[in-house]
């Protein structure tokens, strides 16, 4: 029980000049990590994850820091490399890279990137990561991606490497998890199908010749304190609408924390009961309110879980 | 004259925090950060780099000098440079360059040299126009999209001021077009002159000539007792750092490298062309870069003000 983690998020906002006082005050009130969303357009202004990641970094000393999620098929990874170092050196340490494949976006079509080789060209980045990171010279010749001899200065802070998330709910992000990741975090699931994505991935895992059991279950929930769970739901539905600007439709009895402390309480039990030790919670109110939401979570749920 | 300082082989955070802070105490104006990428100095990503600048700063500008922006994605750099530039509230330089000879990791990146040009001039053009937070359509060569709009503008308004570095012709047409400034680095006095005034023709062409422009340098700097003595280690630590012969550094001539008075007399030089902002970048192991600092900012500086 001792072990849960909790960790909240930092989304979109009219501006950011809340950002120092946000992450400090996270970090004072318990908080394990602190998450920043990526969105790029289309709606609600948001910052991007590293540049973001890197300003808290400067304004925290404990909290462990990362994207929730970053989108590989937007990125060329030996940048993603070298910028997760950086940042690791940077933080001392705090780094942890939630990535995801996303969807067929306007964000991937101007990225230059394409739905059918989003999987494969997140599944090569990934192992360039890993071995950039952690192998002197890098060869590597694939579908997407070529290089020869390739040394990548200086190394992460963190060793063998920063942890790595894959998050979402496809079959393919579980295999992915399997195969890279160091936490699989299903995404809108429930307690019984989070477990046995968390299962499929550790098989995959073992598989492939790694130790499944270093892998931990992490779950990515939306948070909003209200009177019902309709009530939140709708708050839910309207922020995300906004942040994405497309009409999103969060239903009251999705497994997420929405709701009352009860709620809540009885939600993130019955995902420690399939075995989830940390939590990354999506805050979805008006932006307004996130810091609020946050105090109430640490002063009313965290204390029962620790 | 403004003065800024450019490094970075920064080794911890701490060294971020405390040169940043020194920088902006000791009453410089800005204060930058270099790119290297592929089996070079342990130089970090610049841009994470000056996210900190922008905590650890209240004052000056900062930037990168420069950006290898061929290798940067447009859509994702201009969301980055636009994350930057509201945590600095509004301080954000963009120095932007093609690589000059330093061009050995763009293979790996999927990025031809040949193009690098072409690469840099779509990626101002799409940036320029995603900054104005309209729905934007483009068909490029290296990029299309249709009707894409960033969720978040610069602080700036239209956009960060950006600069060119670099001193190939195209550069200076690149400037033209895109700068609100240019700076060479290295170049001596009268070529540096002739540079300044040919963009500013092109300038005339785009029609740009009423903008704001920045004539700046890009200098090293390092002092010693004699200018030899000043060179020969200023030269010593640049071949280190880069590993390849540094020849072009000439103290108290193109470098602000040598005695004070030497240093003094050839950033006249510089003055006297028109160079609003000297950019220093100290030649010197990080243990010496506080004493460089604060040497320039007492016994340089105020002869510029």
């Amino acid at each position: 029980m001792a072990d849960i983690k909790f960790g909240v998020t930092y989304s979109e906002r009219p501006d950011f000049t809340d950002l120092p006082a946000y992450a400090r005050r996270i970090e004072d009130l318990g908080f394990d990590s602190i998450w920043v969303t990526e969105n790029i357009s289309s709606g609600a202004p948001a910052l991007e994850c590293f540049t973001a990641l890197s300003f808290m970094a400067a304004h925290t000393s404990k909290l462990m820091l990362g994207p929730s999620v970053m989108l590989l098929p937007l990125r060329n990874p030996i940048l993603v490399a070298q910028t997760v170092a950086s940042l690791d050196i940077l933080s001392g340490g705090r780094i942890v890279l939630g990535v995801g494949v996303g969807n067929d976006t306007p964000d991937l079509a101007a990225h230059g990137g394409n739905a059918r080789e989003r999987a494969s060209r997140s599944d090569e980045s990934l192992e360039i990561i890993k071995r950039l990171w952690t192998e002197d010279s890098v060869t590597f010749h694939g579908k997407h991606f070529d290089m020869d001899d390739y040394h990548l200065v200086p190394k992460p802070v963190q060793k063998p490497h920063p942890r790595i998330h894959v998050g979402g709910g496809a079959s393919s992000v579980v295999r992915r998890a399997g195969r890279f990741a160091d936490s699989l975090i299903p995404v809108s699931k429930t307690p019984a199908e989070a477990k046995a994505m968390f299962e499929s991935a550790e098989q995959t895992a073992r598989d492939s010749g790694r130790d499944a059991s270093a892998m931990t279950r992490v779950m990515h929930l939306f948070l909003c304190f209200a009177g019902t769970s309709e009530e939140a739901a709708n708050i839910a539905s309207g922020v995300f609408t906004r942040r994405y600007n497309s009409e999103t439709n969060v239903p009251p009895d999705a497994p997420h924390l929405l709701g009352t402390p009860d709620h809540i309480r009885r939600t993130l039990q019955s995902f420690i009961d399939v075995g989830v030790t940390e939590f990354v919670m999506n805050i979805v109110c008006p932006p307004e309110q996130g810091l609020s939401q946050a105090e109430r979570f640490a002063k009313e749920i965290m204390p029962g879980f620790r | 004259m403004k003065f800024g300082i450019s490094y970075a082989y920064y080794q911890d955070a701490k060294q971020v925090r405390e040169s940043a802070r020194l920088v902006e105490s000791s009453g410089y104006d800005s204060l930058w950060v270099t790119e290297n990428v592929h089996s070079g100095p342990e130089a970090l990503e610049p841009m994470v780099v000056l996210s900190q600048f922008a905590a650890y700063t209240e004052r000056i500008s900062i930037g990168p000098a420069v950006v290898l922006l061929p290798l940067r994605n447009p859509v994702g750099f201009a969301h980055a440079v636009a994350t930057v530039d509201h945590l600095s509230e509004g301080r954000f330089i963009l120095g932007v360059g093609a690589g000059g000879n330093a061009v050995e990791g763009y293979e790996a990146y999927g990025v031809p040299v040949s193009e690098r040009g072409k690469r840099c001039n779509e990626t101002l053009e799409i940036m320029t126009n995603l900054w104005t937070g309209e729905p934007y359509t483009f068909n490029g060569q290296f990029s299309q999209f249709t009707n894409y709009a960033l969720g978040a503008r610069p602080f700036q308004r239209p956009h960060p001021p950006i600069w060119l570095g670099g001193d190939a012709p195209p550069v200076l047409r690149r400037a033209g077009r895109w700068g609100d400034g240019f700076f060479p680095a290295h170049t001596h006095p009268a070529e540096t002159a002739e540079m300044y005034r040919k963009i500013d023709g092109y300038r005339r062409e785009w029609g740009r000539e009423d903008r704001e422009f920045t004539n700046a340098i890009y200098l090293y700097v390092h002092f010693a007792e004699s200018g030899e003595k000043a060179q020969a280690e200023a030269r010593a630590t640049l071949e280190e750092r880069y590993t390849y012969p540094v020849s072009h550094v000439h103290a108290g001539v193109n470098s602000v490298v040598g005695t004070v008075e030497q240093c003094v007399r050839a950033l006249k030089e510089y003055e006297a062309i028109g160079v609003s902002h000297v950019i220093l970048d100290p030649a010197c192991p990080f243990d010496r870069l506080q004493s460089t600092v604060e040497k320039a900012a007492r016994e340089i500086m105020p002869h510029f003000k």
